[in-house]
């Protein structure tokens, strides 16, 4: 769930072990986040994926 | 009116439906968008520019100007164009030529925007303009004259009420003119002389007969009154804003604001309503509601949600008010029914309403200011990479702003307290310290509202 032209939060990737990535963010207020994760394959190909965090709790 | 260019343009035949069009096309692409683009939010048209965009500019075009949504409303561009095959022949039923059925659809649209969580539903946005679209349509496609403007429609009443408060009002240059005139255009509308039935320019179909017309209340600046007058004696004036809330004449179309309890109780929606709403977007709201269904046992939204409603919209303003109202009699020594001193003060709280509603609209509109540009990036496709990176302004300087509107609502209706106080008591000073506490206790649980940490309404995007 997500309210329209409410602040982004952008985080880079970093690979830890081959194949396994991982991205720290700060979630700037409480609630339900969708998580928007953009790939660049080795071969080019862009892909896009979605999943959600629900119920952040207020700091 | 006499601005260079902005009054040549209002002055045209054709200004009303130049200024719909492009809003119209706008509306098209938010509904196609919204039922067949991405249903994430904040990348849909249909989403970011209904709650983020069209809300904020709304209220600051009143702020700033006058109704001027209403002149540029679409909905009426459409119903004009099937106006054309379709003449109404009925007139709207007596019963409900009053703000009572759109009170109850203001309430229900408040209620759907938090109960289907519309800010975040493109589909369900989508389906609500096209719903705006089809109501227009066939309320006046059946019933002659604005009755969708003037009695069905939740947005124009919306606007009515917070059009008090505008610096603007279309109203007649010089009362002696219209004593003289004769023909009466700006209501009859003007006539065929060979066939005096057939009507060349409309007069206003909003019932508001110029001369006696006092304020902004259910006037659409269509300006049809305007073109009609053959005088040119009709034009959108400045004037002091709010002031038309402190007298009480007979206005042409309304009749006594102090008589008319359907009206006051548009504004306690608005004004209540504006608190309700920031409610639904801070974090206690989330609270109040486990609690609430731990209390009463209750695990659904609707039933919780209708409680909530209940008691900002009903039980909230029937106690304060009626509390005021009371101590007017009792201590301000006010001969009249209870019932008409909470008629008559209740109005006073109109500009505070519409402060609060700044303060809550402006802040999505200038945290998500820019946001427009990704959309339409992404909709139209061939405006390169969506740049996400620019949302608006900083939530910590938009606050000071949320703050200066509350403050600004709070000094309108502090200056409208005094001014009904002092016209209508033998102790206004009493009264108005009564009235003038009651918008001290809104104002500052506006503020408490405006302080809480939003939740729920937020996105993050990341790159790997």
């Amino acid at each position: 769930m997500s309210h329209a032209g409410m602040s982004p939060v952008f985080a880079d990737t970093l690979e830890v072990v081959p194949g396994e990535y991982r991205a720290d963010m700060e979630l700037s207020m409480a609630g339900d986040w969708t998580i928007l994760v953009h790939l660049t394959l080795p071969d080019g190909v862009k892909l896009e994926r979605q999943f959600e965090i629900k119920g952040v709790a207020p700091a | 009116m006499r601005v260079p260019v902005i009054g040549s343009l209002l002055k045209q035949r054709h200004a009303r439906t130049l200024l719909q069009i492009p809003v119209f096309i706008i509306s098209a692409a938010m509904i196609v968008h919204g039922l067949f683009g991405p249903q994430l939010a904040p990348k849909n048209l249909a989403t970011t520019f209904t709650w983020v965009h069209f809300r904020g500019a709304l209220v600051l075009v009143l702020l700033f100007a006058g109704n001027f949504f209403c002149l540029a409303c679409p909905f009426m561009l459409v119903r004009n164009l099937v106006r054309k095959f379709v003449r109404p022949v009925r007139n709207w039923p007596r019963a409900l030529r009053n703000k009572w059925l759109s009170i109850g659809l203001f309430v229900a649209m408040l209620f759907v925007y938090e109960w289907l969580d519309l800010w975040a539903s493109p589909w369900w946005t989508a389906w609500l303009i096209v719903t705006y679209f089809a109501g227009a349509l066939v309320i006046d496609s059946i019933f002659k004259h604005a009755t969708f403007c003037k009695f069905v429609c939740p947005i124009g009443q919306f606007n009515f009420v917070a059009a008090t408060a505008s610096p603007l009002e279309v109203t007649v240059r010089d009362q002696d003119t219209c004593i003289s005139c004769t023909t009466k255009d700006c209501i009859r509308g003007v006539r065929e002389v060979a066939a005096p039935l057939v009507v060349i320019q409309r007069g206003c179909e909003l019932a508001l007969f110029q001369p006696r017309k006092t304020g902004n209340l259910d006037c659409t600046f269509c300006l049809d009154c305007v073109q009609a007058c053959p005088h040119d004696n009709v034009g959108i004036l400045n004037r002091v804003p709010a002031a038309e809330l402190t007298s009480d004449p007979v206005r042409s179309g309304i009749g006594f604001l102090s008589k008319r309890k359907d009206l006051a109780a548009l504004t306690i929606v608005f004004t209540f309503g504006a608190l309700l709403n920031a409610f639904g977007m801070v974090s206690p709201v989330y609270a109040v509601e486990q609690w609430l269904s731990r209390s009463l046992g209750i695990h659904y939204e609707m039933p919780l949600l209708a409680f909530v409603f209940a008691l900002f919209l009903i039980f909230e303003p029937v106690v304060l008010i009626g509390i005021a109202a009371w101590l007017t009699r009792v201590w301000g020594d006010s001969g009249k029914p209870l019932l008409s001193i909470a008629v008559r003060y209740t109005y006073s709280l109109a500009p505070l309403g519409f402060g609060i509603w700044l303060a809550h609209f402006g802040f999505h509109f200038f945290t998500g200011l820019f946001t427009f540009i990704p959309v339409t990036q992404l909709a139209i496709g061939f405006l390169g990479e969506p740049r996400w990176g620019m949302p608006g302004l900083a939530p910590n300087v938009v606050q000071l702003f949320e703050f200066g509107f509350i403050i600004l609502g709070l000094l309108g209706s502090l200056l409208v307290s005094y001014g009904i106080a002092t016209v209508e008591e033998v102790r206004p000073v009493r009264v108005f310290i009564i009235w003038a506490a009651l918008s001290l206790v809104i104002a500052a649980g506006a503020f408490w509202l405006m302080s809480q940490p939003m939740e729920m309404r937020a996105i993050a995007l990341g790159s790997g």
